[in-house]
């Protein structure tokens, strides 16, 4: 919310000058290519444990998944028992052996080559489920727009973090919305997934069919979405650096465990 | 500890005095206006046929100490007709000078730097820009609305943060690090309506003085430079009332005497009404909507006798801006001045000063059943000591102490019932900044000036409040409570002074200065651009003072008898303990704000020149710089150095004026920058569905060139005795040159397997035109 809170700001500012738009030609030096590594569990029954593995792409190149094959592609449960992903396609690793349970730690292991990737997380104890979305409406700048609000009950104890996505018509809202409970700790959240640069197909119409599933994740992966969004999106008003990963070995990306729970509403 | 130091300045005190016992005999006394009686400010007093002179101080007051004899003293100021008095000098004499204003006649000078004897070349001082209001008047700029902070950035050494931000950067440091005073006061943020205006009302403001290198040493508590920025007294001989009205905002501006010759006050007061057009809108939210700022100025002094007199003034702003009942911010600066002048003797002057300094802002956001305001503070109150002691004809002292205890109130979240966030306060942080020091201007020959000093200061971070030991990943390894007053740590910083200027003859000299200033203050800012919640915090156990030591040196020569003027400088400054954020930092909700710092070096130099044409039809000057300024702190760009995002290769400006002739005065000026170094991504990939850049360089690329063409004219309408009239007509941006203000990467909306780099500027052709009366 506080993040977002400048981002309206930046915006009231630029809405009341004379400003214009173009699209221009930069020259950008291509870096040497990183492997980028996207890797959950859930605690979803019959929702397999994936990790999609790429690379980075020139900035004229599309911006379609290219699938890193070959990959030797590990989960550890709790320091026992071991499983292995295969590649369901080029580049998407899959496991249906194991269904995440909360307070549970997995590791993930990556080789591709010789070069190899690591990183942990546990998914968080506390499940915290979505107990309503409901629609308001944010009047800015002379329009109206249709905003979902979650609703949630924060458990008391600080630590607790979450991720939301947003879909209109079964398709993903790209805008990242975390929180955490920094200064909402043991309150009922009603804060709206607020959407300052919406495009129009993400605009909500009456009628739209929207969904919001939410995420419960590890302290560690609300660091890695909120630097992102500060810093990472190629808008954004603070000083661009690479989000703060939970990978270890230099791969971008982040590996998160996490409990889900959704709700899906007709906009009125 | 001050006491201490007291003590010893007034032993050192008695010594001069004791050891100039001989037969010289002191004038003093105040330089005024005829007309307005306001005091004047850097004066020259200058012997006619004979070496030597000296200048009014920042009250007018001036002591002049010769062997006996008879004298012819020139007195000139700019702006003012210069005199010449006769003094028969056999006993001390006091003697108050009054000048009277230049007549504006065609041909005569319109704008000019320096006083007419080209005060640059004289003296030991480097890298300082002096302006009277006089001289920008004609100045184009946005909006119509005179601007000190704008038009300090058309000098060498002095850039413009760019469009829309009324930060400026000085020698390579940030805007933070520029010491901005208003009558001694700090004012922390020194922008209107987000960085388009400045906070100074010009028609309040008698003189504008920017140390870039070489600060004396009464100055004190930041590392680039020190905008010293002094308020009219107010007419004491007439009532006046004067004004403006241009597109987007109005002003007034009364003073008068309180008793004639004696006292005087002067009441400003200014207020935008673009807001205005949106109440007219049929929109509840844009009409609801509020975008204004307003200002006030106010001063008064008293004469108590012949040696003392009494100056109170303050100032008060505040901004607003919001939109419907959902989203409001407000900010605002609150300074107070009370200081007291006293002659103790014809030698020895001294004022005392009680300042203080507020700024705050809050913002109030409403949206469904979340409602809460968002609260953020920083406050002194600052008791300083200054001496001014004329000891013979060669040395000239000045020493002194100031006080100044900090309040810092970083941010306080205050929610409703309903609201899903919680109250919330980061800890308040106290501190006590004590400083003393003693600099002395010494004539060590005719040609051969020294100023030489050292300012000590000790910074107190104080309790209560809970202080962290963090480790090297800026996580908390250990609490430590301390107890209200309770003293955290001290930082003790010796900051040596010393300048030295060489007159080769009458028209050119070469100066040198070394200086280092240390910072206990320090604004942190995440965001490109600034905005009125960048925060303000101080030194703590864990942020260490920042320190700059800069050496410059300069060459200083009039041409053509005095028409112009040349002036070239060049400077290195080292930079310690710079601060700048983590990677994914929050400095807003994490109460160890150290925690999200990472800290680091830089260093800048560069060559400054100007070339100014003082006198004729056609004045205005030329200034460029080249510079280099860089930065390098663990943690970012691979611990390698890199450029500061203010680093500029080149920055050009150009500035004319033309009186073309009794009615019409024409203006134009044109400036030129080398792009802000900025970090553009180098790659791209797709995590939860969208793009995402990859970067590998900080501050690695550059924004396109920046260029804009202003124009502007005034037409004097008809004058008549004591009333008059202008109508100022300025077009800002005059052939249109889209700068860029930000360039952002996005999807293209129609393909988004596609990205596309977006460039968005601000204004175009911005005219204007105001109407200023006087009466």
């Amino acid at each position: 919310m506080y993040n977002k809170l400048f981002s309206v700001f930046g915006l009231a500012s630029v809405l009341f000058l004379i400003s214009c738009e173009k699209v221009i030609d930069v020259q950008l030096n291509e870096a040497d290519k990183k492997y980028v590594i996207e890797g959950t569990v859930s605690n979803i029954a019959g929702s397999p444990a994936e990790v999609r593995i790429s690379q980075t792409k020139a900035f004229n190149e599309n911006s379609n998944f290219t699938g890193i094959t070959g990959a030797v592609v590990t989960i550890q449960l709790n320091n026992s028992t071991t499983y292995t992903l295969s590649e369901t396609a080029a580049g998407i690793y899959k496991s249906s052996a194991f269904t995440g349970i909360p307070g549970n730690t997995y590791s993930l292991k990556v080789k591709i080559g010789t070069a190899e990737f690591t990183s942990v997380c546990t998914m968080p104890l506390q499940l915290v489920l979505l107990d309503t979305v409901t629609v308001d409406n944010f009047a800015f700048g002379g329009s109206s727009s249709k905003i979902l609000v979650p609703s949630y009950q924060d458990p008391a104890g600080k630590g607790n973090s979450y991720r939301f996505i947003q879909y209109n018509n079964a398709i993903q809202v790209k805008q990242v919305f975390v929180y955490n409970d920094d200064l909402s700790d043991g309150l009922r959240s009603t804060r709206p997934l607020a959407n300052p640069g919406a495009t129009s197909n993400e605009e909500l119409k009456a009628g739209d069919i929207a969904r919001v599933d939410m995420f419960c994740i590890a302290p560690e992966v609300y660091k890695y979405w909120y630097s992102l969004d500060q810093a990472a999106t190629g808008s954004s008003s603070a000083t661009p650096a690479n989000p703060v990963t939970n990978i270890v070995g230099g791969a971008l990306g982040y590996f998160s465990a996490h409990s889900v729970s959704s709700k899906t509403i007709r906009v009125p | 500890m001050a006491l201490k130091q007291l003590s010893f300045f007034f032993t050192f005190l008695l010594l001069i005095s004791a050891a100039s016992a001989q037969q010289r005999f002191t004038i003093s006394g105040t330089v005024k206006s005829k007309k307005t009686g306001e005091t004047i400010i850097n004066a020259s007093i200058r012997l006619i046929n004979k070496p030597g002179g000296i200048s009014s101080n920042e009250y007018g007051f001036y002591s002049f100490t010769l062997p006996a004899g008879n004298y012819e003293l020139e007195v000139s100021a700019v702006g003012k007709k210069a005199d010449t008095l006769s003094v028969v000098l056999d006993k001390d004499i006091k003697l108050n000078i009054l000048l009277e204003e230049e007549p504006k006649e065609l041909g005569e000078v319109v704008i000019r730097g320096t006083s007419p004897r080209g005060r640059t070349i004289s003296g030991a001082q480097t890298g300082v820009e002096r302006l009277t209001i006089k001289e920008i008047k004609n100045i184009p700029v946005i909006f119509g609305e005179k601007d000190v902070l704008k038009t300090i950035q058309l000098l060498p050494g002095i850039k413009s943060a760019g469009d829309g931000n009324a930060g400026f950067f000085v020698r390579g440091g940030t805007s933070d690090q520029n010491q901005i005073l208003l009558d001694e006061a700090n004012v922390y943020n020194a922008s209107h309506l987000l960085g388009f205006f400045s906070t100074f009302n010009s028609d309040a403001i008698k003189d504008v003085t920017v140390y870039k290198g070489g600060m004396p040493a009464q100055y004190g508590g930041r590392l680039s430079s020190v905008l010293d920025i002094k308020m009219n007294d107010g007419n004491n001989q007439d009532y006046n009332v004067s004004g403006g009205i241009g597109l987007i905002s109005a002003k007034l501006n009364v003073e008068g005497p309180v008793q004639k010759d004696k006292s005087s006050f002067l009441v400003t007061g200014r207020r935008t009404y673009a807001d205005l057009f949106l109440k007219a809108s049929p929109d509840s939210t844009l009409s609801k909507s509020k975008l204004y700022f307003y200002d006030f100025n106010a001063k008064m002094n008293y004469e108590l006798g012949a040696k003392d007199k009494i100056f109170v003034s303050g100032y008060f702003g505040k901004d607003k801006l919001g939109f419907g009942d959902q989203f409001g911010i407000d900010w605002g600066n609150t300074t107070g001045t009370v200081r007291w002048n006293h002659i103790f003797n014809k030698k020895l002057f001294s004022n005392t000063s009680l300042i203080y300094s507020n700024y705050d802002y809050s913002i109030n956001i409403k949206n469904g059943s979340n409602d809460f305001k968002i609260f953020s503070q920083i406050r002194d109150w600052n008791l300083k000591q200054d001496y001014q002691l004329n000891a013979n004809a060669k040395n000239n002292i000045r020493f002194g102490w100031s006080s100044i205890y900090h309040t810092v109130r970083p941010g306080e979240v205050t929610a409703s019932e309903t609201s899903s966030l919680g109250n919330f306060v980061q800890q308040k942080r106290y501190s006590l900044e004590n400083g003393a020091y003693i600099t002395n201007t010494w004539k060590a020959s005719d040609k051969l000036n020294i100023t030489y000093g050292t300012r000590l200061t000790a910074f107190s971070v104080l309790g209560d409040g809970d202080y962290y030991n963090l480790n090297g990943n800026g996580q908390v390894i250990d609490t430590m409570s301390y107890k209200k007053g309770e003293v955290v740590k001290t930082y003790w910083n010796l900051e040596p002074r010393l300048a030295m200027g060489y007159q080769f003859n009458n028209s050119s000299s070469v100066k040198a200065s070394y200086v280092r200033n240390v910072q206990n203050m320090h604004l942190i800012s995440n965001s490109t651009s600034s905005t009125p919640t960048d925060k303000w915090i101080s030194s703590s156990n864990i942020i260490k003072p920042e320190i700059s030591d800069q050496v410059s040196l300069g060459y200083y020569k009039n041409l053509a008898g005095n028409k112009y003027e040349l002036t070239a400088e060049v400077y290195y400054k080292n930079m310690q303990n710079q601060i700048d954020y983590r990677d994914g930092a929050n400095v807003f909700t994490n109460d160890v704000i150290e925690s999200q710092l990472l800290f680091g070096k830089g260093r800048a130099y560069g060559l400054e020149t100007m070339l100014r044409k003082k006198t004729g039809k056609l004045t205005g000057w030329i200034s460029y710089t080249l510079s280099k300024t860089e930065r390098k702190i663990d943690g970012i760009n691979n611990n390698q150095w890199y450029n500061a995002r203010q680093d500029r290769t080149h920055d050009i400006a150009v500035v004319g004026m033309y009186q073309l002739n009794k009615k019409w005065v024409l203006s134009a000026n044109w400036i030129y920058y080398t792009g802000d170094a900025i970090t553009f991504p180098n790659s791209k990939y797709t995590v939860g569905g969208q793009t995402v850049y990859y970067y590998t360089n900080r501050n690695g690329y550059r924004m396109p060139s920046y260029h804009r063409l202003d124009l502007g004219a005034t037409m004097q309408l008809k004058q008549k005795k004591k009333r008059s009239s202008e109508l100022a007509f300025s077009l800002y941006n005059a052939y249109g040159r889209e700068n860029a203000y930000t360039i952002t990467f996005r999807d293209n909306k129609n393909d988004p397997t596609k990205t596309e780099a977006v460039q968005t500027s601000l204004f175009r052709w911005i005219p204007s035109v105001s109407y200023n009366f006087k009466f």
